[in-house]
C-alpha cells in the first residue's frame, strides 16, 4: 500500500461495484452494483444498512446495472441511471440511530425515454433548475428541468394512470408480430404491479413514471458514447458567460448553469443550461475541446478540466482560455475508468489501481481491487467538526473502499474569502492595509510561477491558477472587468483588469500599471534560507521568490488602486496588464496588446511600472533610461566530423581557429566595437546629466561600479560581451572540433537603432568570414532584441512622484538609469503611444533571480502609499 | 430478408459462437420458423458468406479469408467445422434471400476488394434505370471487378471508385484508411444512389424507397449504414450491441457482459443474436455507425430524408412487408423490469 492512501475500511459484495456516491452530512455511501442494486452503507458503524433492489422483481437478474449515480445538494434525494435506459430518482429520509442505523429510502419516480437510448452513463442534477441531465450509449444527452415541480403536478394529472406504467408498455412491446403479421393475444397485465401509495411529507406519488418530452433529447450530442457529465461551480461562471456570449439567452437568463459533457468520440462539450423566470429550461451548446482520444472521465477543479483518457492519458484544459495545458501518462497505458482530483493532486483509476500525479511526481497505488470501475472524493466530517478528505473506489471484484487522503499536497485554493472580509474592514482614511497586502502577496508566492522550465508541467498548472487568481483578485477587488487574455502556443496568460475612476471628472486619464506574475526558477532549494514558495516576514523583510521581481510591487501597485476605488476616491482609470512570460523575453505579448487594445484603452495617458530596484540601499530612485539589447550566437561548423589532432592537425581548416579570427575583430585593443557605423547615433552625455550622474556617485552607497565614470559607461554606453563559448566532440585535448559557437549580448544605448546593428553586425561578421576564404560554413542567429528606452525625468509624472516620494521617504529620489533592459517598456509606449514611467521599489539588496530573494516590508508599504497619492494626481 | 452480422473484438472469438451455437445466430435465424417474418420469402436460403481476417500477421494482409456457399447454411457441413476450427477478431457473415440476381456464388455477401470487405442488406429500388449512368461513373478496374449481376455488387464498386476518388489506394493491401476516408465515402455512395435514383424517378409507378444499410471495413475500422431514401418509413434493422465478453450462458444462449465501459467485443447485427433486450441498441434510422479501434462512433445522415425530431414515428410497414424487419427475441423469463418503449416498428397499437 502506499502512504497517500489510508484503508479506512473495505466492504466486499458478489458482483461489481460501478458507480459510488457518499452523502458527508448524512453520513451515508451508496454504491451502484452490476446485479441492479444499490447498496447502502453508514460511514458511523461502517455497516451495510440497507440494499435497495431496482424495480420489484425479486429475481436476481445482471441486467440492469447502475452506472451512474448523483444527489442532491441538500442530500434529500438520490439520482441512479444505467444499463436498463432508465432514470430513478429515490427520497433519503434523515438518518435514525434508534437501535441501528437506518434511513428511509423511496422511490419516486422513474424516468424514460421513448427513444433507444440504450446504457446511461452518466447522470447529473443540477440543483438550482431542478434538472436532471443524462448521457446515453446512442450519444444523445436528455435532460428533464424542474422534475421536483414535475412530480407535484403530477398528483392531479392523468399521468398516473396505471396503463401507463412501463410494464404494460413493457409487455406490448416485447409482444413482436407472428409471421403471418397478425398480432398475438395481449399478455395480462401482472398483478404485481404496486398499489399507488402517498408518501404524506413530500406529496408525491410513488412509482410515478415520467416521460422525456422531445424537445429535451439532443440527438447527437456527441458522435460516441457520453461517459461524463461535470458540473462547473457557479462561482466561476462569469469566466465563461463571456465566451458563451454567442448563446443570445445567456445574457438576460436569470440562472445559467454549465455542463461539460465527455464522450468516446474524443471530445469534451460545455453547454450551458439557462432558466428564466417562468421556470422555463433550455440547453445550448457552448463550445468542443478536442481530445483526440476517447474521454471515459473527468472532473473539474477551476480553472482547469481533467479528462481521463482511452490511452492512460490524462489531458488538462484551461477552461478560462480553452487552452490544452498539459498532458500526463499513466505508467499503464489503458482506460482512465475514473478520475477524482483534490487540491490539485490527480488521482486516475485504472486497471492497474490508481495512479496518483502529485506535485510532479507519479505514484501507482495498487488497491488490490481487481479493477476499479468507479471513484469519488468527498469530504467527510469528522466528530470534531474537522475535515477529512476521502476517496471512495468500488472494483469489480465487487469491493469497495474507504480511504483516508493523508498525505495531500497544501494545493493553492482559490479562496478569496479571508481578503474580502478584511478588505470590509478597511477604514476610509487609510492609505493602505499592509496586512490585507501581505495576504495577498503570500497566495502569490505560493504560486510556482517559473515561466522558464516549460517541460515541468506542476509550474504550467501554478502559472495558470496564479493567473485566475490574480482575476478572480482583481474583479473581488471592483475591477469593472477582469479577464484573461490567452497567449499562442500555450503559453501562460496575461490579465488585463480595469478600475474605473469618478465618472464625474471629466478630465480623467487613462494609466497603464504593467506587471509580471512569472517568476525565475529559485533554483537549489538547500542555498535559500527559507523556503521560496512560502511568503516568510523575518526582521522587516519578506522572503521568497518573486516578492522583489515582480509580485510584491504588483501587489502594492494593486491594492493602492483598489483602496482608492474602494473609498470612492479614484479619479483617473488604471488599467493592469499582467504578464507571465517575462522572464523569457515576453513572447506574444505585443500581439496580445495589438489584438486587445479595446479593452485596454485606446488612449492610455502613462505606462507605469515597477520591475527594478534602487542603486543601493538607502536611496528612493525613480529610473528613466534602461538599455536595449541584441543576444546573437555565431556558429562555424565544418564538413568533417570531429578528428584528431595527431592524425589530422594542420591539414584542416578548423572552425575554433575561424570564429576565434572573427570573433576578434569584433573589438579593439581598448574595447571598442569594430561593427561598422555602430557609434555612429551614440551620443555623449550632456552637462545637466554628467551633473546629475557625479550626484548619485557621491550619494549613493554602492557596492560596486559606482563611480561617475562607471556609471557613465554602465548606463549610456554600449557595450559588447561574450557570453558563452562552445565547441562539438568530447572536449578531448587532442580533438580538433566539428563546430564551435560563440554567444554574445550586446547592449546599446538611445540612438542607436536595434535593426541596423542587427543587420551591420550580421554583415560584418560575414565579411570578416569571407576573408578567411575557409571551406567551413557560418551561421549568425539572433537570440533575442530589445530596444533602448530613454523617458523623459523632466515630465509631469516624473515631477509629481518626486514629490511623493520626497513626502514618503523623507529624502529626494535619485534619478537613474540603468544598464539592464526590459523588453516590452517599449512595445508598450510604442503600441499605446504614451510615455513610460519606471519607479524602482526594492533596495539593491533584493537578489532578484538569485537566492534568498527578498523585499523590505517598508519598501512595499511605502510604494503603495507613494502610488495612492499620485494617481490621482496625474 | 438478408441479414448480417459483423463482429469486431479485442480478442479473437472462435466463429461458432456467433454463427452456429447461439440459438438466435444469423444462420439459425435463416430457418427459424418464430422469426419468419417474411410471409413472400420464408427463409435466407439463398446462400451465406463468411469472410474473417486471420489472426497470423502474416495472413492478415491483402483481404479476409472468405467462405461462400449457395446451399442453405444450416445444411453445411464444412460451415459446422469451419466455425468450430477458426477464431478471429474481425468478422462478416451475410445470410441471403435474393432480390436481385440469380442464385451464385458470386452473388452471396460479404465482397471483397483486396482488404476491403463489403455487406448489404436492403435493395436499390430501380437499380435498373440507374445501372447505366453507374457503370459510366466509376473507373474500368471497378468496373471489372464486378463479377456477379447484385445491386449490391455494384454498389460496392461505386464505394470503391469513391474512395479511390477520395484519395485513397483502394489496393492497398494493409488496408487502413481511416475512420473519416472510411466513412465520408460511405456517405458520398449512398449520395450518389440517392440523388440517381431521385433524378431517374418518372413518377408513373409508386415512389418505392431504397435501402441501404451497407457495412464495410478495411480490416481495421467498421463503418455501417442504416439508412433508406424516405422521411417516414422505418430503415431495415440494424441493432448493436457491446461489452466485455460474449459468453454462453446456458447451451444455445448467450448473453453480452458488460462489468464495465470498455467495449472489448462489439456487435452489430440485423437481428439480435441474444435473448436480452437490454444487450441491444438501435442504431437510429438514417445514420452510419463507425467502430474505430474498440470505440463506436454514431453520426446522422443529414439530408432530404433526416428527421429532425427524436420521437418522430416512422412506418415499419413497408420493412415488414419487404422482411427487412428483425425482431428482438424473447427470452425465456421475461424481466419485469422495463426496458423502455422502443418505437423500432416493433410496437403495436393498444
Amino acid at each position: 500500500m502506499s502512504d497517500s492512501l489510508e484503508l479506512v475500511h473495505k466492504w466486499s459484495h458478489t458482483y461489481s461495484i460501478l458507480s459510488t456516491c457518499a452523502f458527508p452530512h448524512k453520513k451515508l455511501l451508496f454504491a451502484g452494483t452490476q446485479d441492479s442494486k444499490i447498496l447502502v452503507f453508514d460511514t458511523v458503524t461502517y455497516n451495510l444498512i440497507k440494499i435497495l433492489h431496482l424495480g420489484q422483481s425479486i429475481e436476481v437478474n445482471t441486467r440492469s446495472s447502475v452506472l451512474c449515480l448523483d444527489k442532491s445538494k441538500d442530500e434529500n434525494s438520490l439520482f441512479s441511471a444505467g444499463a436498463d435506459s432508465l432514470v430513478r430518482i429515490w427520497s433519503i429520509g434523515e438518518v435514525t440511530n434508534t437501535v441501528d442505523t437506518d434511513v428511509e429510502v423511496n422511490e419516486l419516480v422513474t424516468i424514460y425515454s421513448v427513444t433507444d437510448i440504450g446504457d446511461i452513463f452518466s447522470i447529473r442534477f443540477i440543483d438550482s433548475l431542478e434538472t436532471l441531465v443524462f448521457g446515453c450509449q446512442n450519444a444523445s444527452l436528455l435532460y428533464l428541468d424542474n422534475v421536483f415541480k414535475r412530480l407535484k403536478g403530477v398528483l392531479s394529472s392523468a399521468e398516473s394512470n396505471a396503463n401507463r406504467l412501463p410494464h404494460r408498455r413493457y409487455n406490448k412491446f416485447f409482444d413482436s408480430n407472428g409471421p403471418t403479421g397478425s398480432a398475438s393475444p395481449f399478455l395480462p397485465m401482472e398483478s404485481s404491479i404496486e398499489k399507488l401509495s402517498l408518501d404524506e411529507n413530500l406529496e408525491i406519488l410513488t412509482n410515478t413514471i415520467l416521460e422525456i418530452p422531445s424537445n429535451n433529447i439532443v440527438n447527437y450530442a456527441h458522435n460516441g458514447f457520453i461517459y461524463s457529465i461535470c458540473e462547473l461551480d457557479s462561482q466561476f461562471k462569469d469566466l465563461l458567460e463571456s465566451d458563451c456570449s454567442g448563446c443570445p439567452p445567456v445574457k438576460d437568463a436569470t440562472i445559467c448553469e454549465y455542463i461539460i459533457t465527455g464522450s468516446g468520440d474524443g471530445t469534451t462539450k460545455i453547454w450551458v443550461f439557462v432558466g428564466d423566470e417562468n421556470n422555463d429550461v433550455a440547453l445550448y451548446f457552448c463550445k468542443m475541446l478536442d481530445c483526440e482520444d476517447s474521454v471515459l472521465s473527468q472532473d473539474v477543479e477551476f480553472p482547469f478540466l481533467y479528462c481521463g483518457l482511452g490511452d492512460g492519458a490524462v489531458k488538462i484544459w484551461d477552461l478560462s482560455t480553452n487552452q490544452s495545458v498539459s498532458t500526463l501518462s499513466t505508467p499503464v497505458k489503458s482506460d482512465i475508468i475514473s478520475l477524482s482530483v483534490y487540491n490539485d493532486c490527480i488521482y486516475a483509476a485504472n486497471e492497474s489501481g490508481i495512479t496518483l500525479f502529485q506535485k510532479g511526481e507519479v505514484e501507482l497505488i495498487n488497491t488490490h481491487q481487481g479493477k476499479i470501475l468507479s471513484s469519488g472524493i468527498f469530504e467527510r466530517i469528522g466528530p470534531n467538526g474537522k475535515v477529512y478528505p476521502n476517496l471512495l473506489t468500488g472494483g469489480n471484484d465487487g469491493s469497495l473502499t474507504l480511504w483516508n487522503l493523508s498525505c495531500l499536497a497544501c494545493g493553492k485554493d482559490l479562496n478569496l474569502t479571508h481578503l474580502e472580509e478584511n478588505w470590509s474592514d478597511s477604514k476610509q482614511t487609510q492609505k493602505v492595509n499592509t496586512e490585507n497586502m501581505l495576504n495577498t502577496l503570500k497566495d502569490l508566492t505560493a504560486f510556482e510561477t517559473v515561466s522558464q522550465v516549460t517541460d515541468g508541467t506542476s509550474f504550467g498548472l501554478s502559472s495558470r491558477r496564479c493567473a485566475t487568481y490574480l482575476q478572480q483578485l482583481f474583479a473581488t477587488l471592483g475591477a469593472s472587468q477582469s479577464r484573461l487574455l490567452p497567449i499562442s502556443d500555450s503559453l501562460n496568460p496575461a490579465i488585463v483588469a480595469t478600475f474605473t475612476g469618478n465618472e464625474k471628472n471629466n478630465d480623467k486619464r487613462r494609466i497603464l500599471w504593467y506587471g509580471h506574475y512569472d517568476v525565475i526558477h529559485p533554483g537549489d532549494r538547500d542555498r535559500w534560507n527559507t523556503d521560496p514558495s512560502i511568503l516568510t516576514c523575518e526582521n522587516g523583510y519578506m522572503k521568497g521568490r518573486g516578492v522583489s521581481d515582480n509580485k510584491g510591487p504588483l501587489v502594492s501597485a494593486i491594492h493602492s488602486v483598489a483602496m482608492l476605488h474602494k473609498q470612492n476616491k479614484l479619479e483617473n482609470d488604471v488599467v493592469f496588464l499582467i504578464e507571465g512570460n517575462e522572464e523569457i523575453g515576453s513572447p506574444g505579448f505585443a500581439e496580445v496588446c495589438k489584438k486587445y487594445k479595446n479593452i485596454i484603452g485606446e488612449q492610455i495617458d502613462w505606462i507605469m511600472l515597477s520591475n527594478s530596484t534602487w542603486v543601493d540601499t538607502v536611496h528612493p530612485c525613480l529610473n528613466y533610461g534602461l538599455r536595449g539589447v541584441i543576444n546573437a550566437r555565431v556558429t562555424v561548423y565544418s564538413d568533417v566530423p570531429d578528428s584528431h589532432s595527431g592524425v589530422n592537425g594542420g591539414i584542416l581548416q578548423e572552425p575554433t581557429t575561424d570564429i576565434i579570427r572573427i570573433i576578434s575583430k569584433l573589438q579593439n585593443d581598448d574595447d571598442s566595437i569594430r561593427i561598422p557605423n555602430f557609434y555612429d547615433n551614440v551620443k555623449d552625455i550632456d552637462q545637466e546629466e554628467l551633473i546629475r550622474f557625479s550626484e548619485i556617485s557621491e550619494m549613493a552607497e554602492m557596492e560596486k561600479n559606482g563611480s561617475t565614470e562607471e556609471l557613465i559607461k554602465n548606463w549610456t554606453k554600449p557595450s559588447l560581451s561574450l557570453t558563452t563559448l562552445c565547441t562539438s566532440g568530447p572536449g578531448n585535448i587532442t580533438v580538433i572540433p566539428r563546430s564551435a559557437s560563440i554567444g554574445m549580448s550586446i547592449r546599446l544605448v538611445p540612438g542607436q537603432s536595434v535593426d541596423s546593428v542587427k543587420e551591420n553586425l550580421q554583415q560584418y561578421v560575414k565579411d570578416c568570414f569571407e576573408k578567411l576564404s575557409s571551406s567551413n560554413h557560418l551561421k549568425v542567429k539572433i537570440l533575442n532584441v530589445a530596444e533602448p528606452w530613454l523617458g523623459d525625468p523632466k515630465n509631469d509624472a516624473y515631477q509629481i512622484l518626486k514629490e511623493e516620494i520626497t513626502k514618503a521617504w523623507n529624502m529626494q529620489p535619485l534619478f537613474v538609469r540603468e544598464g539592464g533592459s526590459i523588453p516590452c517598456i517599449r512595445t508598450l509606449e510604442r503600441i499605446f503611444e504614451a510615455p513610460a514611467v519606471q519607479i524602482p521599489c526594492g533596495q539593491s539588496t533584493d537578489n532578484c533571480h538569485l537566492y534568498n530573494e527578498n523585499l523590505r516590508i517598508k519598501n512595499f508599504s511605502n510604494m503603495a502609499e507613494i502610488l495612492y497619492n499620485v494617481i490621482n494626481r496625474l | 430478408m438478408c441479414r448480417f452480422l459483423i463482429f469486431k473484438g479485442k480478442e479473437p472469438i472462435r466463429l461458432s459462437h456467433l454463427l452456429t451455437r447461439p440459438a438466435h445466430s444469423i444462420i439459425n435465424q435463416s430457418f427459424d420458423s418464430r422469426l419468419r417474418l417474411d410471409t413472400r420469402r420464408p427463409m435466407n436460403g439463398d446462400g451465406f458468406g463468411v469472410a474473417y481476417y486471420p489472426e497470423d500477421q502474416e495472413l492478415d494482409v491483402d483481404g479476409p479469408c472468405m467462405f461462400k456457399a449457395i446451399t442453405p447454411a444450416w445444411n453445411n457441413q464444412n460451415l459446422e467445422t469451419l466455425a468450430e476450427k477458426t477464431k478471429s477478431d474481425l468478422v462478416f457473415a451475410h445470410v441471403r434471400a435474393s432480390t436481385y440476381g440469380v442464385l451464385s456464388e458470386t452473388n452471396c455477401h460479404p465482397f471483397t476488394y483486396h482488404n476491403i470487405c463489403f455487406m448489404h442488406n436492403g435493395g436499390i429500388s430501380n437499380f435498373n434505370k440507374i445501372k447505366r449512368r453507374l457503370l459510366n461513373h466509376i473507373k474500368d478496374e471497378y468496373l471489372n471487378y464486378v463479377q456477379g449481376s447484385t445491386d449490391s455488387e455494384f454498389a460496392f464498386a461505386l464505394f470503391l471508385d469513391t474512395l479511390d476518388k477520395f484519395g485513397c489506394d483502394p489496393k492497398q493491401v494493409m488496408g487502413d484508411f481511416g475512420h473519416v476516408a472510411l466513412r465520408q465515402s460511405l456517405l458520398r455512395t449512398i449520395e450518389y444512389i440517392k440523388d440517381w435514383t431521385k433524378e431517374a424517378y418518372t413518377g408513373d409507378e409508386p415512389w418505392e424507397p431504397s435501402l441501404l444499410n451497407f457495412a464495410i471495413t478495411d480490416g481495421s475500422t467498421v463503418v455501417v449504414s442504416r439508412y433508406i431514401t424516405s422521411k417516414t418509413d422505418e430503415a431495415a434493422s440494424l441493432h448493436f450491441s457491446c461489452g466485455s465478453s460474449f459468453v454462453e450462458s446456458s447451451p444455445g444462449e448467450y448473453r453480452m457482459e458488460r462489468l464495465d465501459r470498455n467495449q472489448d467485443v462489439i456487435m452489430v447485427a440485423s437481428e439480435p443474436l441474444t435473448f436480452e433486450r437490454g444487450d441491444w441498441t438501435a442504431v437510429p434510422t438514417n445514420s452510419v455507425l463507425t467502430i474505430k479501434k474498440q470505440t463506436i462512433l454514431m453520426h446522422p445522415i443529414i439530408d432530404e430524408y433526416y428527421q429532425q425530431d427524436p420521437l418522430y414515428l416512422r412506418s415499419s410497414t413497408l420493412v415488414e412487408n419487404r422482411g427487412f424487419m428483425g425482431t428482438v427475441p424473447v427470452g425465456k423469463s421475461v424481466e419485469k423490469n422495463v426496458p423502455p418503449l422502443d418505437r423500432e416498428g416493433r410496437l403495436r397499437q393498444l
